[in-house]
């Protein structure tokens, strides 16, 4: 301890050297190690509350399940919750809860995570049970079958019975085609339904191994203490070999698409238009300079089509632009757009494209300066809430990016040029895959 | 030389397998251990990691100019500062019933300009400054937020402050904002829990003023002028129904000249105006919404119970135990965990000023619909016959009392927890006393509480959904 004293003072005053040195701060000041067995652990210190946030990613998804098999990984992660060897039924969640903990997990198409927010000092229990269903699941054929039951009755909450899910599920089906990214994550209600448990079971012994999941703890722990309790609860887990991943293919035919959905439910219009975009792992060098694109179109109401088309042209009521870069194969960015009431369809889509083309044609080096100091004035508040940063931090992790890349976000943007951002745009709008999404009432509503 | 021999070799075999004895047991153990056992008590005892002391003082501040009163709450571990403040009785249910919306309107022009910075000017130099402000109204209050850096803390003030005391309401962002708030009204309904909120609304308060959309009223909307937000202002935003809440890295004397920047222009009194408590009636009534679609989603909703009254801890850790947050729940746990009926159950205390309600609600597919209402009903009924048990207190407390740091994660919730320590008189020791509120809580008080409240006759369920397909009546 006295050790690590030291060594802080130290660090303390080289951060001053290299603060002066260098602009930018990091944004978490985080800590990477690997343990023997190949997992990786991740410690992002925040002393505001005595509190931890502790998640495993496992990099593992939907897009990794086998053809008709849609749904395994989403079913598997609500199993992880149904016992192991050790930790019987649903002991997992009762323990959790009578240790004041904060629970849950989510399936996405590249990976699947867990946490667990807890009271620092009931940390410990957190990583053991996280240690513990890493490689001792084991759950009965009645929970298998509940649990199925529970999932399908998800995808009904979540999906059938709520039209714009829907709709973007049809979307992303006709933007991926043949790529694993069109299916859908929670599979079909067909699909569920056809699951068993050697289903599941494969996946978990195929991918729930150490050396293919990532342990981010992100709050009050310092990060040799982090090291030390990485190593007791995670360290004695045997590596395994891991199952084959999806092939993503190269999507290399342009084509651009559309899909007009009316549903009764819809009681007003919206447009996206979807673009398979570059990502940290497809077309790197894209990446930045199409973050800095999306935030100078799109992000807030000062951005370049908020100014154009609600408050110009008035034919939108809002217009926003996200970037996706974070994911195992190509990323994606979509312009989603509310027209005005009484707006016709065909028209409204016209003048989206004219005013795209025109924002583009418009990229100079003011702007994009603006849009960057934009971007990086709030970096200050990654640092507010734990379980936000564990959240970023692990899903970009999980999906490939370095712990540098990471840090030295706000050095990235800054290096970004407007002819990169401009040369970035003509490549997504000139020759990108993209479809062109409208959700409209059924006629007799209009 | 034979017995010395004999006695040797006897010697070490004796030895040689007390040794592998003592290793089988040893490693026998381990392994046991490490497959077979999980002892969370053990895990706790061994921990490096202990429970730490953390300081949750609050203080009581008063601006040095207009002695206006704040909670502060410092934390110095990020250079941020978050403000959150509340005009009390400026919500929706206090809006002229021919100006139901005005409020709503109200909170989302704030931010369009004030002062000589119209909406462009005003929101390019928050984004330029990384200054986050907003302003949100529920059927009781008017509320509003801040959030920003300490370097660009005096731009952030001076811009709230003008947004509360001058906003422009310039015609076009009037025009645009109405136009925003119907077509929200659309969207409102488009998928069935929309529909199913404003429903039950409707059925549970009748005539009251809670029973409004939380939008407002399209008609209204489209006629509110500008004299009449200019109005809605002057009346509404003083400082005499004013509560202010100020978290992260800042003193207490800078916290009270804050306080000053941004409050001490506002007008000394408001209109007061008095929303009547809603009369409600739980008979047990159920509405049924039919309309085509994948689940039947339901809302249910009792009489509860406001937070300063004196059952309120023993009805919340009642609560907890039948329906609060998680899966252990016993609902959920019926529900969804033992039967897998339903993805999520929950039930817990809805805290509006004129009438708590222990609110609840799930979705459920048509043919399992019967069956998770009568599991709500039983459990309801359960819990005011047999109370809860001892050992399930003890759980419900332990949860209670090692969650409440959690709370503590992000400036923005502890600033507006420090608001609603003053809205509700919790007293300005309230966060170093919660814990032991809880634990004060008898197994009697609970039990006693439970039979009053959980009344499965009584309680009023609105239902929307595809009835037919399974012969729901």
């Amino acid at each position: 301890m006295l050790k690590s004293k030291k060594n802080s003072a130290f660090i303390a005053l080289m951060s001053i050297f290299l603060f002066c040195a260098k602009a930018e701060a990091k944004i978490f000041d985080m800590t990477e190690f690997y343990l023997k067995n190949g997992l990786q652990v991740i410690v992002i210190p925040n002393h505001k509350a005595p509190i931890v946030r502790q998640m495993v990613w496992y990099k593992v998804g939907s897009v990794d399940e086998a053809m008709g098999k849609g749904g395994t990984a989403h079913l598997l992660e609500h199993l992880m919750f149904r016992g192991t060897k050790k930790v019987k039924d649903s002991k997992f969640n009762s323990i959790v809860a009578q240790n004041g903990g904060d629970s849950n997990a989510f399936t996405a198409q590249d990976f699947t995570s867990y946490y667990e927010t807890m009271d620092v000092g009931r940390l410990e229990l957190a990583m053991a049970l996280e240690a513990d269903r890493m490689e001792n699941l084991d759950f009965s054929k009645k929970s298998f079958k509940k649990e199925r039951d529970i999932v399908f009755q998800e995808r009904m909450q979540v999906v059938e019975n709520n039209p714009s899910a829907y709709f973007g599920e049809a979307l992303r089906r006709v933007l991926w085609q043949q790529h694993p990214y069109a299916r859908s994550i929670s599979g079909t209600p067909e699909e569920i339904m056809k699951l068993n448990k050697d289903d599941v079971m494969a996946f978990y012994e195929s991918y729930y191994a150490p050396n293919n999941a990532i342990l981010v703890l992100s709050g009050d722990i310092e990060p040799q203490v982090a090291k030390v309790l990485a190593e007791k609860y995670f360290g004695e887990i045997e590596p395994r070999k891991v199952g084959l991943k999806a092939d993503f293919p190269k999507l290399d035919k342009q084509f651009e698409a559309r899909l007009e959905m009316k549903l009764p439910q819809i009681k007003s219009e919206r447009m996206v238009k979807l673009y398979v975009a570059p990502s940290i792992n497809v077309d790197k060098e894209f990446v930045y300079p199409l973050m800095v694109l999306a935030a100078y179109l799109g992000e807030g109401e000062t951005s370049k089509l908020y100014k154009k088309l609600v408050l110009e042209e008035k034919s939108a009521l809002g217009v926003s632009v996200s970037y996706d870069y974070t994911s195992r194969s190509l990323g994606g960015l979509s312009v989603s757009a509310t027209p005005k009431e009484g707006v016709d369809t065909k028209t409204f889509e016209k003048t989206l494209n004219k005013a795209l083309k025109q924002a583009v044609a418009e990229i100079n080096i003011e702007e994009i300066e603006k849009t960057k100091n934009k971007m990086l004035a709030g970096q200050v508040y990654l640092r507010d809430n734990p379980n936000d940063a564990a959240y970023i931090v692990g899903a970009m992790a999980a999906a490939g990016m370095s712990v540098e890349d990471i840090e030295n976000h706000a050095e990235n943007i800054r290096k970004v040029s407007a002819a990169e951002v401009r040369q970035a745009a003509q490549k997504l709008f000139g020759g990108a895959i993209n479809v062109t999404g409208v959700i409209k009432p059924t006629e007799e509503d209009n | 030389m034979v017995r010395r021999y004999y006695h040797k070799t006897r010697s070490y075999d004796w030895l040689w397998w007390l040794l592998l004895a003592v290793l089988a047991v040893y490693g026998g153990w381990r392994l046991y251990n490490r497959w077979f056992v999980f002892n969370p008590r053990v895990i706790l005892e061994n921990a490096m990691l202990k429970e730490k002391s953390f300081d949750t003082e609050v203080k009581e501040i008063t601006s040095p100019k207009a002695k206006i009163k704040a909670y502060l709450f410092q934390d110095k571990t990020n250079p941020i500062i978050s403000i959150s403040f509340l005009f009390k009785n400026a919500g929706l249910s206090t809006d002229e019933s021919a100006e139901s919306g005005i409020s709503t309107m109200v909170a989302s022009l704030l931010t369009e300009g004030a002062g000589n910075l119209d909406s462009q000017a005003f929101k390019e130099l928050l984004e330029q400054k990384a200054i986050g402000m907003g302003f949100s109204v529920d059927m009781d209050d008017f509320s509003g937020r801040l959030l920003t850096t300490r370097e660009n803390m005096d731009t952030a003030f001076k811009l709230l402050n003008l947004a509360l005391t001058k906003p422009r309401f310039d015609a076009e962002d009037i025009q645009r904002t109405k136009a925003q708030m119907l077509t929200a009204l659309k969207r409102q309904v488009e998928h069935p829990s929309g529909i199913l909120a404003l429903a039950a609304a409707k059925e549970i308060f009748g005539e009251h003023p809670y029973a409004r959309n939380p939008i407002g009223d399209a008609k209204a909307i489209k006629n509110i002028s500008k004299v009449q937000l200019q109005n809605f202002v002057q009346n509404h935003i003083s400082r005499s129904n004013l509560m202010i809440g100020i978290a992260g890295d800042v003193s207490e004397e800078e916290a009270g000249k804050i306080v000053d920047k941004i409050f001490a222009n506002l007008p000394e009194n408001g209109r007061i105006v008095f929303v009547r408590e809603a009369e409600l009636t739980f008979d047990g009534r159920v509405k049924n919404i039919n309309q085509p679609s994948a689940q039947i989603i339901s809302s249910f909703a009792a009489k509860g119970i406001a937070r300063q009254h004196p059952d309120f801890y023993p009805l919340y850790i009642a609560n907890h135990i039948l329906g609060g947050a998680g899966l252990n729940s016993r609902l959920s746990v019926a529900a969804r965990e033992n039967e897998g009926l339903t993805y999520g159950i929950d039930s817990y205390l809805s805290l509006q000023d004129k009438a708590p309600l222990i609110r609840g609600g799930f979705s459920a597919t048509p043919e399992n619909f019967n069956r998770v209402v009568e599991i709500v009903k039983k459990q309801w009924a359960k819990m005011a016959k047999d109370g809860v048990s001892e050992d399930e207190l003890d759980e419900a407390k332990d949860y209670l009392i090692a969650s409440y740091n959690l709370r503590f994660a992000s400036i923005d919730t502890i600033s507006s927890i420090l608001v609603y320590m003053q809205k509700d008189n919790l007293g300005l020791d309230f966060l170093q006393k919660r814990n032991a509120y809880v634990r004060q809580v008898t197994l009697d008080d609970v039990n006693r509480v439970a039979k009053e409240y959980f009344k499965p006759e009584q309680i009023v369920f609105v239902n929307i959904g595809s009835f037919e397909k399974q012969g729901v009546k």
